[in-house]
Parts: C-alpha cells; sequence; structure tokens
C-alpha cells in the first residue's frame, strides 16, 4: 500500500522512541495487577509474596457486587440505545442530506463538552422535572456520551458499503425493510458489534456522570470511588481494577478487529465515471 | 394516455437537481426487442434518464409507460423493468448463486424453479462451477456477467444497462460487446443500453438517441446517425467529421453551390425537404474517411496543400492537410493497403485532396461565431 | 392514481422525508438530553439561590462572582493552564509517536493501534489512582528512593499539587492525542513525499514543508478533543491535586454538594465553556496563520 521508497525522517531514534512511549503508557498501568497479587496491604517496594487472597475478598463483597452488577445493567441498555439511534444516524449522515452539518454537529456535540458540564446539566433538568435520580437517570447520561462513539463506528463501517446494493435489492424486488434486513443489515452487523461493545466500555468505565446522576444505587466506578478513601480496602480495589483491565482489553480488541476486519466487506467498488 | 402504440413511451420527461436542469423535456419511443442506446458525454442526462426509467428518480413532469402501463410513480420493486448498475452491485456478503437467485425471493416461484433458473442463469454467462465463489473472488469481467444474470433472471420486459462496460479492459470491452448483443437477440427482451462510446453505441444497437445537455439530439439507427447526422453537434459526436462554414450562393435543380470562407466553391447534392435559399448559411460537412489523398494532382478537381501531421495507426492513416486555398485544415483518413499508398506521404509534403460530391452534408448553421 | 394519491407517493418516495425520519429518534433524544439541559443550565446560571427558594429574575450575580472573586480567577487560570501544558505536552510527545505509526510501522499497524487503545479504555479512576501509589509519601517512587540510599527521607513534593495533576493528565491522555494525528498523517498521498524529493527536498525538508502542514488539521483536531476533557477533569485533581491542584471542575462539584448553589454552579460551566469556546477558535485561526506561512 504505501511504497515508502523514501527514505522518512527519524531512523532508528523513532523506534526506539516508540518503544519508550508505550512503556510510560503501560507501567502506571501494569501496577495494578502486580499489587493486587501482592501479600501485603501496603502499596510499596518490595513486593511481599504471591497471592491471591485479595481476589477472593473481593469477589465476597456484597456491595461490590451489587454496585457490578448495576453498572453491567446501565452499560448493557446504554449501549444497545446508543447503538440503535447511532445506527439510525450513520445511514442518514453517510449521505447527501440537507442540514447534514446540523445533525453531524450534534451528535458530536457531546465530545467537545466536558462531562462534568453535561453531569450538572442533566441533573438540573432532573431536579426541575422533578424526575428521581436513579440508574435510569444514569442511562440516559450515557447514552447522549455513547452516541458520539456508536455514530463514529458506524459510519466509518456504512463508508466500506457500496451505495449501489440497496438500489440493486429494490431492483429486484424487495421493499425498503426487507432490503435493510437482507443486504444493508448483515453488512453493517461486524461495525453493530463494535459499537456495542465499545458503548459498553464507555458507559461501564463512566464515573463522572454516574456519581452526579444515580441517587442511591451506585455504579462500579461510584463504588470505587468510595473505596479509594479506605487504604487497607487499597489491594482489593486494585484486584478488582486488573480484571476490569483485562476484561475491557479483550472487548476493545475484539471490537476494533471486528471493525477492521469483520467480513463481508473485502469487495471493494467499482467506481467508474460518475454519478 | 395515448402511449403511441410503443412499447415504452416517455412523453416529456424533465428532472433538475438543484438548479441543474439533468433532463430537459425528452419524449422518446423505444419498440419491444429493441437494443436500444442512449449516448452522450459526461452530463448528458442519459444516466438519469436511465434511473427514471429504472425508478430510483422521479421525473419532475412528464409520464413514463411501459406495455401500456403508467409506470412513471411506482417504486421499483414494481416495475417491470431490471437494471445492471455501472458499479454491478454484487452483494459481497452472498456467493454467486445466491446473488443470482436473489430477486427470485419476490417471484414467488418453487423451490425446484428456483434452482433450475439459476443453473439456467450460470450457464447463460457461462460460469458454471462459480456458484460457491464471493464477490471478492470474481474478475471485473465475471462480476458484470453475474450482474447481467441476475438482472435477467427475473425475466424482466426491460433491462436497463448503465455503462456496465467501462470498467474493462478493451478486449475484454469488445468480446462482452458481441455477446451482449448476441444474448438480447437470444431473449428478446428490450434492452436500454446507457454509454458514452460512441463506438460501443453504433456497434451494439437498433437505435441509437444521441443526447446532449439532458436533450436529445437524434434518434436514429446507426448507419443513419453516422451518414446523416443532423446537427453539428451529433456529427462532431460520433467519429471525426470535416466542417466549414459557407454560405448558399447558387440554387440549382439538384444542386446547391455553397461558397465557404476557407474552401472556394463547393458543389452539394441537393436533399430534398431542405429548404435553403441563396444567401442562407449553413455547414458542409464530410467524413475523413470518404477523401482522397495523393501526392501528384488526380483526374478531376481536387484541392492542393501540404501534410502538417501524419499519423500511423497500422490499419489506417490520418493526415491533417493545411490547404493552399486557405487557412483550412481539412483531415483525411485513408486505409493503407488501400490504393492511395498513403504510407509514402510524409509531413510537408504537398498532397491532393479530393472531396466527391456525393459525400458532402449539408448540416444546420448554429449560430456559432467563425470556426 | 388520484392527484392525492399520487402526491403522496411522491413524499414517501422522497429521499429526503425517509432520511429525516430515520434520523429524528436520535436527534429527539439529542434534543431532550443534551440541547434542553444545556439550555436549562444556561438559564440557571442567570438565577439565584435565596435560601431554599429559586429566585429566578435573571441577573447577571453569578457571572460577577464568578469572575471577580479571587478563588475563582486562580482555579480558571490555574486550570487553562494545566490544560494547556497538558494539551502541549501529549501533542508534543504524541507527534512523533503518530509519525511512527505511519511511516515507519508497515505490518504491524493494527497491533499498534490495539495496544495504544487498550489502556485508554480501561477505568481511568484507576489510572489516575496507580499515580497515587506510584508518586505517594509511601509510594513506588519514594520506597524506591529511599530503598537505594538516594534520599533519607521521602520527597513530598511528589504528590498533591499541579505538577502531579499534570503528569497524570498527560498519562491519561498519551494514547488518546495520537489518534487524530495519526489519521491525518495517514492520509497524506506517497505520491507528494516523492515529488518533493524529485524536486530537490531532503528528507527533513519534506518533513517540514509537507508532511507538517498536511498533517495540522489532525493536530489541531488532537489539541482540541485533548483540551477540552482535561479543563474540565474531575477526577485527577481530587485524587492527586491536593488543594494546590484543585481546577475549576472541584469548584463546580462543591457548588453541586456542600454549597448548594446551582446558579453559580452553572455560571462557572457557562464560564469555562464560553472560555474555552475562545481559546480553541483563537488558536485554530492561530495555528493556520502559522501554517500559512509554510512554504
Amino acid at each position: 500500500m504505501r511504497a515508502a521508497s523514501l527514505p522518512s525522517t527519524g531512523g532508528k531514534g523513532l523506534v526506539l522512541y516508540a518503544m519508550l512511549y508505550l512503556a510510560f503508557l503501560y507501567i502506571p498501568v501494569l501496577l495494578l495487577p502486580l499489587f493486587s497479587f501482592n501479600n501485603s496491604v501496603f502499596i510499596a517496594f518490595p513486593l511481599s509474596g504471591f497471592t491471591v487472597k485479595w481476589y477472593g475478598a473481593m469477589a465476597a463483597d456484597e456491595e461490590m457486587r451489587a454496585a457490578l452488577w448495576n453498572s453491567l445493567q446501565v452499560a448493557a441498555v446504554a449501549s444497545l440505545s446508543s447503538t440503535i439511534l447511532g445506527l439510525l444516524a450513520a445511514k442518514v449522515l453517510v449521505r447527501r442530506v440537507p442540514g447534514r452539518a446540523l445533525f453531524a454537529g450534534l451528535t458530536s456535540l457531546p465530545l467537545f463538552i466536558p462531562d462534568i458540564v453535561l453531569a450538572i446539566a442533566l441533573l438540573m433538568l432532573a431536579s426541575k422535572l422533578e424526575i428521581p435520580l436513579s440508574l435510569a437517570t444514569v442511562v440516559i447520561g450515557h447514552i447522549v456520551i455513547c452516541i458520539p462513539f456508536a455514530v463514529a463506528v458506524l459510519i466509518s463501517r456504512f463508508h466500506g458499503v457500496d451505495e449501489d446494493l440497496e438500489e440493486a435489492s429494490r431492483d429486484l424486488g424487495e421493499n425498503a425493510w426487507m432490503t435493510f434486513w437482507r443486504v444493508t443489515f448483515p453488512l453493517v452487523l461486524p461495525g453493530i458489534v463494535a459499537s456495542l461493545l465499545l458503548t459498553f466500555i464507555v458507559s461501564f468505565d463512566d464515573f463522572l456522570i454516574a456519581f452526579f446522576l444515580c441517587g442511591t444505587d451506585t455504579t462500579l466506578p461510584v463504588y470505587i470511588w468510595g473505596e479509594l478513601r479506605f487504604p487497607y480496602k487499597l489491594p482489593n480495589v486494585l484486584a478488582l481494577g486488573s480484571i476490569i483491565l483485562v476484561a475491557s482489553g479483550s472487548l476493545i480488541a475484539i471490537a476494533e478487529w471486528l471493525r477492521r476486519f469483520g467480513g463481508g466487506r473485502s469487495c471493494p467498488p467499482v467506481r467508474v465515471g460518475y454519478r | 394516455m395515448s402511449t403511441g402504440g410503443a412499447f415504452i413511451h416517455i412523453q416529456d420527461v424533465s428532472k433538475r437537481f438543484g438548479g441543474m436542469l439533468a433532463v430537459d423535456g425528452v419524449t422518446l419511443n423505444i419498440g419491444r426487442g429493441e437494443f436500444f442506446s442512449l449516448l452522450g458525454p459526461s452530463g448528458s442526462g442519459k444516466t438519469t434518464l436511465l434511473r427514471m426509467i429504472g425508478g430510483f428518480a422521479v421525473p419532475d413532469r412528464g409520464s413514463i409507460s411501459i406495455d401500456g402501463q403508467d409506470v412513471t410513480d411506482l417504486p421499483p420493486n414494481k416495475r417491470p423493468t431490471n437494471m445492471v448498475f455501472q458499479s454491478y452491485a454484487i452483494f459481497p456478503h452472498l456467493n454467486v448463486r445466491d446473488n443470482i437467485a436473489y430477486g427470485l425471493r419476490t417471484e414467488r416461484l418453487s423451490r425446484a424453479e428456483r434452482e433450475t433458473r439459476v443453473g439456467e442463469a450460470l450457464a447463460m454467462i457461462k460460469l458454471e462451477g462459480y456458484g460457491e465463489r464471493r464477490a471478492n473472488q470474481l474478475s471485473g469481467g465475471e462480476r458484470q456477467r453475474v450482474a447481467l444474470a441476475r438482472a435477467l433472471v427475473k425475466r424482466p420486459k426491460v433491462l436497463l444497462l448503465d455503462e456496465p462496460l467501462g470498467a474493462l479492459d478493451k478486449r475484454l470491452r469488445e468480446a462482452m460487446q458481441i455477446e451482449l448483443r448476441q444474448l438480447q437477440r437470444a431473449v428478446g427482451i428490450t434492452f436500454i443500453f446507457v454509454t458514452h462510446d460512441q463506438e460501443e453505441a453504433l456497434s451494439m444497437s437498433d437505435r441509437v438517441a444521441v443526447m446532449e445537455r439532458g436533450r436529445v439530439l437524434q434518434v436514429a439507427d446507426p448507419k443513419t446517425l453516422y451518414e446523416q447526422p443532423n446537427s453539428r453537434a451529433v456529427a462532431d459526436f460520433i467519429g471525426t467529421m470535416n466542417v466549414f462554414e459557407g454560405r448558399v450562393i447558387a440554387v440549382g435543380d439538384e444542386i446547391l453551390t455553397i461558397q465557404t470562407s476557407r474552401i472556394e466553391r463547393l458543389e452539394v447534392p441537393r436533399r430534398p425537404g431542405a429548404e435553403l435559399p441563396a444567401g442562407a448559411r449553413v455547414l458542409v460537412a464530410v467524413r475523413p474517411e470518404k477523401l482522397a489523398i495523393s501526392g501528384q494532382a488526380p483526374h478531376g478537381p481536387s484541392l492542393r496543400g501540404r501534410v502538417l501531421a501524419a499519423e500511423y495507426f497500422g490499419d489506417r492513416s490520418q493526415f491533417r492537410v493545411g490547404l493552399d486555398c486557405s487557412d483550412a485544415i481539412i483531415i483525411v483518413i485513408v486505409q493503407n493497403a488501400g490504393p492511395c499508398n498513403p504510407t509514402s506521404l510524409g509531413q510537408g509534403e504537398s498532397v491532393y485532396v479530393t472531396l466527391p460530391r456525393d459525400a458532402l452534408l449539408l448540416l444546420p448553421a448554429d449560430g456559432s461565431g467563425p470556426s | 392514481m388520484s392527484v392525492a394519491g399520487r402526491i403522496e407517493q411522491r413524499l414517501l418516495r422522497s429521499e429526503a422525508a425517509r432520511n429525516y425520519l430515520l434520523i429524528s429518534p436520535t436527534m429527539t433524544v439529542l434534543v431532550f438530553a443534551l440541547a434542553a439541559p444545556l439550555a436549562l443550565m444556561i438559564m440557571y446560571s442567570f438565577w439565584r439561590e435565596s435560601g431554599l427558594v429559586l429566585d429566578t429574575n435573571p441577573t447577571l450575580a453569578q457571572y460577577a462572582v464568578a469572575t471577580t472573586r479571587a478563588i475563582y480567577r486562580v482555579l480558571f487560570l490555574r486550570s487553562l493552564a494545566i490544560a494547556s501544558l497538558v494539551t502541549l505536552t501529549t501533542v508534543v510527545l504524541g507527534y512523533p509517536m503518530a509519525y511512527f505509526l505511519a511511516f515507519r510501522v508497515k505490518r504491524g499497524k493494527f497491533i499498534w493501534l490495539l495496544l495504544l487503545s487498550i489502556p485508554f479504555w480501561t477505568s481511568y479512576l484507576l489510572r489516575v489512582f496507580a499515580w497515587k501509589i506510584i508518586l505517594g509519601y509511601e509510594g513506588l517512587i519514594n520506597s524506591g528512593l529511599l530503598r537505594l540510599g538516594l534520599v533519607s527521607q521521602p520527597l513530598d513534593f511528589l504528590l498533591y499539587n499541579a505538577t502531579s495533576v499534570v503528569i497524570a493528565l498527560t498519562h491519561s491522555y498519551a494514547a488518546f492525542t495520537i489518534l487524530p494525528i495519526y489519521v491525518s498523517l495517514e492520509k497524506i498521498d506517497p505520491a507528494l513525499l516523492e515529488a518533493a524529493a524529485d524536486l530537490g527536498d531532503s528528507a527533513f525538508q519534506r518533513f517540514l514543508r509537507i508532511v507538517l502542514p498536511l498533517s495540522l488539521p489532525g493536530v489541531i483536531a488532537a489539541a482540541v478533543l485533548t483540551f477540552v476533557p482535561v479543563l474540565g477533569d474531575y477526577v485527577t485533581p481530587t485524587l492527586v491535586g491536593g488543594s494546590d491542584g484543585l481546577m475549576i471542575a472541584n469548584m463546580i462539584q462543591v457548588q453541586f454538594g456542600r454549597a448548594n448553589n446551582w446558579p453559580l454552579g452553572a455560571a462557572l460551566a457557562v464560564s469555562s465553556m464560553a472560555l474555552v469556546a475562545v481559546l480553541i477558535i483563537l488558536f485554530v485561526q492561530a495555528a493556520q496563520l502559522a501554517a500559512a506561512k509554510i512554504r
């Protein structure tokens, strides 16, 4: 794809730089699993031997389990909703529609507003409309922040799908609904799954919006936030964090793989002349 | 609504996109079983017109009827037409067999009938054994054939083809042209074929509609279009044409004498129907291959000039000759194997060009500035 | 077909109408859950809390407080400074990485991108917390230094100040900032570089005259997409900022917690967003002006 017959600037120094960069990124992160297996309540060197007791303690923690379950529910609902909404929006945003700039602007607006602003704004609305704070209000907040991600993933997937395919399906006798099921949906499916995974993680990991909007039922990040005040509970938290690290890492890997390589679209459309 | 008895009747159809008038009041009749081409450059409206016949665009004005049925407002899946798209639009998530069978779901056939039809279609496009392959495992030509089979398997009354051969290389394209023509004759379906390649249109079609800027300039069979273009625009688009501006100076029983600004006097056969009084402005046109060229003065009237450029195309040679009598340039094409022995004529040489009177055409003066 | 029927057919087939219908659920949600709350927040910023009652007579009192009270001015400025520093650092550090990925990696691009993405997507809270572990009084750096005998007492300036906030935020956003830059570098047609070489440029000149200007949109996007969330960050200053590292988000949060002054909180939020918007516009203009100077 890239001929790269030309020397680019940098040389060996660049490779070293890249390695150091990755190290900088990962070393702090890898401390979490490291100390989650450390047989000591104090997070300090030297290490004190290997143990899995923190994992056991964490698993037994009722409050943690409840918060985890809440987070899973919220993330499931938020990811499904934002993916569906993102799918509808992406389908329209790839075409030339009058007003597209406005729609595109609105769907990407959450990216340009700090979470705290969004959180307090939703809090104000909930209060004004006298809607009680609960997991439901958290879901709404999460849907708003997830939509830009869903739209981005799905638009990138739609771009690989030839416009003519839907017209061909209609020409061959199918109405709009069957065209969606037989042609559009199968081709966009990898993107849909990728969007579901990505938005799940965004929702699962969110702290600030949940913090402001959750009422009495907490989500996992809010629970962790509470636990950070107690030093003796730190290793439990680290154990939890390590599991989350591995789980989200895997989900992201799958999501990215699907977005790029999900089958059925490796046939480049034949683009000749103009339309 | 009167269809004039034609199989496909397009009545005064117009379509505007934004500020641009893509199709401007087009009226056409297409016969049953005809291989009909829409020929024109980019932007001529030919693809838009095709899409309106297929149901992918709705005319702003006018109507379209097929076999007596008004289809103007029908969606594509309700029309007796099927389209072969320029990009082929092969479904990448289905194999060849499922692509071809795709449209049969709405035809309500038994499974056995479906299988039979798909098998016949594969045989027709000579891709038996390719049934399990996917789109990305097919070459451009193979994909084109699958698109064809997929459309024909539904046995439409009209097949619409949107520049289907544009992406193929020359040799393959020429082979496909012949195949398509034979196929059309075999199945007897009306084909409406869109192309910007005039050689393609001429070689394949029963009749051609030449379009420019949304309008139909001329509709005729290929021979008539070539030999008797009705305007400079058509003449220029189809093949090469020498054109000279002039004025009628004498009107005889059979001959009009034209004084052109570039070549002295030309005598042109008078054709019935053209009322051209003395003083009228006209264009005199002649095809380059109807002219003769030689190094020595021939018997009979000829024009002397000098070869400005000589190009060799293997089977023929093309000369740009600057005429002595004026600053006109005339283009002459001769077969290399013919009697003129053109390969001996090189740049700068003095030559004589013969304009046979019967080869001269008259075209309406288009009112544009001096050539 | 009747005239009315024909009109209806044409409307339903109108592609524009179908598109608006498709996008309406998403737009409705965004209007009610994004636009409306923001509008309400703006309205709140013009109100006032008097006792237990919300006084909705429009007033600029909150804005006066937000802009004149010393503590808020300090926090605004500090937040701007921190956000600018973090943005600058992540962009400058991230550019070579993006360059490496776009031009030097041939076949492993997907793996590299994945490796870069994973840390960013995993528990933000805990990543910031990791820095608390590293920089703390009894944390990793200190215990390491003590063990090695390099210091006799733990360093106490590593944590709970603006510096630790900058470090932690830089780490959080380091991978994120790379992406927009990488995308714009990837788009550069190799033929352009070949043409430049053909016309006499060395590798370094090619970088300066072709690669850098063409990657500018990506750099600007990365800067904006980093600056905005960093400015409004709450978790990092709270966990590692101490009292010297507090940022504007902390002050906003207080108005919705202990202080219970929602209108002031709204005014602070609107002011910071307005400030950010103005700065971004100025920044983008300046960057484009500077880029236009490159020949």
